[in-house]
């Protein structure tokens, strides 16, 4: 069977697609591109608002940092949260500018690379923040009681944060094995894509 | 921005020179009846989409065909045009509506065949039986022309031993 055998059958389709195949032409004409337009960026929005709390949470510790400046038990929790936080701001910005230059127009490689790597961004994203919840939880939770209620809970003892900590962890261990077992489907599309097109190369 | 009458008038003109090859790009990646209604729609929108920005430095052909391909291969319509899409066509219909379609075996048998292969192999045949040469082909496809030589022998023989076997 050679390609011109196959064209010709292909190309038999065009008479029956030119019959069976209607453009709603009055659709065209009342859906305004403002509609798409305002459509498209609500998705945009998610990541808008992660960032926006991310600045002004990053705003409220350096705040918190700076005044307790000479307590180390509250610097170092604060300090953490702050790494973390810039951490998660430059992913998400990062993010967010991949999603703005992927491009239908792209040649089919180029496309694919970049969504492949904005899908493995997220699927990232999402494993990385079940081991930076249970680890940040407690810091979280000292600096928040400390700057929100004046309380330190430093003095209900050290025991808990270990507790705590110490159980958080294992429940992210659990969460992270399961989440291998059942890997993300489209991050395994993706990345099978791009295994062909380098495999090819 | 909103369209003016002038542009609304060129791209139903131009939907209507490419809406066969729209519907064949679907009915290569989608089997399934609904899912196809749903891909032909996002092609349609995100070429609606680019439509005001053509860039005339590629051919409209290049152009239809990457963002046919791209929109059908890619997560792309996930990530970008599923509000979009779902706005439209719950509140407004369909741009792209499929009457009840005549099977033609050679041609159902065809597609079987184009089925098995990979996402980027589909695309490479789907160009090569839409008459694309192979430095049309590499330009839409983003890789070299003699990766796409290569890749079509491969094709060749699949589709080949499909047909040799299904006979």
């Amino acid at each position: 069977m050679e390609f011109e055998q196959l064209t010709s059958i292909w190309n038999n389709a065009n008479p029956t697609l030119d019959q069976t195949v209607k453009i709603n032409k009055e659709l065209v004409k009342t859906i305004s591109f403002s509609k798409v337009k305002s459509s498209l960026s609500e998705i945009k929005w998610t990541s808008i608002v992660q960032i926006v709390v991310g600045i002004w949470f990053l705003d409220f510790l350096l705040g918190f940092a700076f005044r307790h400046h000479a307590e180390p038990l509250f610097l170092i929790p604060a300090i953490m949260l702050i790494v973390i936080t810039l951490y998660s701001l430059i992913f998400d910005i990062g993010q967010l500018v991949m999603l703005f230059t992927i491009n239908a127009k792209a040649s089919v490689a180029e496309a694919q690379r970049k969504l492949s790597t904005l899908k493995k961004l997220e699927a990232y994203d999402a494993y990385s923040l079940l081991v930076i919840i249970p680890l940040f939880s407690a810091p979280f939770l000292i600096v928040i009681a400390k700057a929100a209620a004046k309380v330190s809970l430093y003095e209900f003892g050290s025991q808990w944060i270990y507790s705590y900590v110490a159980g958080s962890v294992v429940v992210a261990g659990i969460v992270v094995f399961f989440l291998r077992m059942f890997p993300n489907k489209g991050l395994q599309e993706s990345i099978d894509f791009l295994r062909e097109l380098k495999e090819e190369k | 921005m909103k369209r003016t009458q002038q542009q609304e008038a060129l791209f139903i003109d131009y939907l209507e020179s490419c809406k066969k090859l729209i519907a064949k790009v679907a009915r290569v990646y989608c089997k399934d009846e609904e899912e196809r209604k749903d891909l032909m729609q996002d092609i349609t929108l995100q070429l609606w989409k680019a439509f005001p920005n053509y860039d005339d430095t590629y051919a409209v052909s290049t152009w239809t065909y990457r963002i046919a391909l791209n929109t059908s291969i890619s997560h792309l319509r996930k990530v970008t045009t599923r509000s979009a899409v779902q706005a439209s066509k719950y509140s407004e219909g369909e741009i792209m509506q499929v009457q009840a379609e005549t099977t033609d075996e050679n041609l159902e048998h065809l597609y079987r065949a184009i089925d098995l292969l990979k996402p980027v192999d589909k695309a490479i045949v789907v160009l090569q039986l839409e008459g694309c040469s192979n430095k049309e082909i590499a330009e839409v496809m983003g890789l070299s022309a003699s990766n796409i030589s290569t890749r079509k022998l491969r094709i060749k023989e699949e589709l080949k031993t499909h047909f040799e076997t299904t006979k």
